[in-house]
């Protein structure tokens, strides 16, 4: 085998990943509704939304949001955000392991965890 | 952004992994930016390696034989070795890893109980490689002086390995005669090569695995316990253990949510672990490596017109001068203290006749100590 063949090699493998990647490759997040998330456990998406009011604790972040349902979600690091701000929520519906740890099964079905917050 | 990193010794794929942690990038976009990048450099980073005698964090190993090859006009040669035994290890790496992941979740305990014996083997190996009872008094002593510019410079394995592997033989070479090995800017590889490559894949799985255990450590134990000791052969494994290494160390990152490097330590915080993630990392890292094995192929072959005809002493003395910026550059007055140090030894080893893999106990005896301590 010469360098001209070890190139080809390379060029295939480059190609077949890109290929597989095109064909395979689907979005982690994807823009949804809180409704949505909330149908669905262990679903992701990302939501959009006003926020009605939050608690920061510490290291953590936890707001309600409001896109025309309500959501309680739980950040684990601190943002700069208050009421009434726009926010852009990376979330994902694993409510059960956040409620069973942290608080009261009574908010189970409403904790949604955010990966990620942007301000609007 | 790899390639770069490849070409420029001391940066480490680590030093970049600090800068992307303190961004805001996330989930797939920062997992497909590091897998890329430190595939692509487990390439590249043989370039400078190679050429200029600078080792890396994982490529020091392979500054001895490659110099060999070097002199024999082979440099592009060992290039494309190494690549031919990253591009297998990354392919057979992508079909081993449901295999890699079933294993190191049944048995990472006993992978750990196992570590020390393997490195005090390795050890006892320096020792009983030599023939004489003087040599052997040496290699003891050399043992300990290493071990205790490990323990006394932990945070400075680029000074460390810069001294014992790049400025010591260099130095060393002003002595002889300058050469002028016409390089050859073609390469016919032996097939056989994957053999070696796939022992090296076995390398790339315990490096991933231990905790503290480096690509170069993982080589030079291999290579102890092997009988053949071809040049070629060990380039290929060379480029397979580096390449695996980054490969296993995602996929036991995902499996154990351990991170086995600095790279997947800075990953770990920023993606979220599903089989979706798995599946795009591999295929990225295939992907990647396709890629960084042609730009190590074309930037080797534009090596070599710049750097043909011109191995003379004062290249020699660019070299050195440049490894003494670089050093000081990313490891500061600290660095250059434990170059100092480490060049004195890795003179003393080539005067004294000994093999210079030996200066490898600076990393291992302080990862022994580790395991050792830890497990009491």
């Amino acid at each position: 085998m010469n360098d001209k063949t070890l190139s080809k090699i390379c060029l295939a493998i480059t190609l077949t990943g890109m290929l597989f990647l095109a064909l395979t490759y689907k979005p982690e997040f994807e823009e949804t509704t809180i409704s949505n998330l909330i149908q669905k456990e262990n679903s992701k998406g990302i939501i959009f939304g006003k926020i009605e009011s939050v608690i920061k604790t510490g290291q953590t972040t936890i707001f309600i949001l409001n896109d025309s349902n309500k959501a309680l979600i739980y950040y684990p690091k601190t943002i700069e955000i208050e009421e009434n701000d726009f926010v852009k929520v990376y979330a994902e519906n694993n409510s059960r392991e956040i409620t069973e740890e942290k608080y009261s099964s009574k908010k189970k079905e409403l904790m949604l965890f955010a990966y990620k917050v942007i301000k609007e | 952004m790899g390639i770069i990193a490849g070409l420029i010794p001391g940066l480490h794929s680590n030093n970049m992994a600090v800068i992307l942690a303190a961004t805001p990038f996330f989930g797939e976009e920062i997992t497909a930016f590091m897998l890329s990048l430190c595939i692509t450099q487990a390439f590249t980073e043989f370039i400078p390696a190679i050429f200029i005698g600078a080792p890396g964090e994982n490529t020091f190993e392979s500054i001895l034989p490659a110099h060999r090859m070097l002199m024999q006009g082979k440099a592009f040669e060992a290039i494309c070795l190494t690549t031919t035994g990253a591009l297998t290890a990354v392919i057979a790496g992508s079909l081993l890893t449901p295999l890699f992941f079933m294993f190191i979740e049944q048995n990472s305990q006993q992978i750990i109980t196992v570590t020390p014996i393997v490195l005090i083997a390795a050890l006892i190996m320096f020792i009983a490689g030599e023939q004489t009872i003087k040599k052997k008094l040496v290699v003891i002593f050399l043992i300990i002086a290493a071990a205790s510019q490990g323990i006394l410079f932990k945070e400075q394995v680029f000074p460390l390995i810069t001294g014992y592997f790049g400025i010591a033989g260099t130095l060393y070479s002003l002595k002889e005669k300058p050469f002028n090995a016409k390089q050859n800017i073609n390469a016919e590889i032996n097939p056989k090569i994957i053999l070696d490559s796939l022992i090296g894949i076995t390398g790339g799985a315990i490096v991933s695995i231990m905790p503290g255990i480096g690509s170069n450590t993982a080589a030079g134990i291999i290579n102890l316990f092997r009988k053949t000791k071809s040049t070629e052969k060990y380039l290929a494994m060379l480029g397979a253990i580096n390449a695996s290494n980054f490969f296993f160390s995602y996929a036991t990152m995902l499996a154990l949510d351990k991170a086995r490097n600095g790279t997947m330590l800075a990953l770990q915080e920023k993606i979220f672990h599903t089989t979706d993630t798995l599946f795009l990392g591999t295929i990225i890292m295939v992907t990647s490596a396709g890629l960084g094995g042609l730009a190590a192929i074309i930037l080797a072959k534009k090596a070599i017109t710049i750097f043909e005809e011109k191995f003379t002493q004062k290249m020699s003395i660019a070299t050195i001068i440049l490894m003494i910026i670089l050093v000081g550059f990313f490891n500061g007055i600290n660095g250059l203290t434990a170059m100092v140090f480490a060049t004195s030894l890795g003179l003393f080893t080539i005067i004294s006749g000994i093999r210079r893999s030996t200066c490898m106990s600076s990393l291992i005896v302080p990862v022994l100590f580790f395991y050792v301590f830890a497990l009491i």
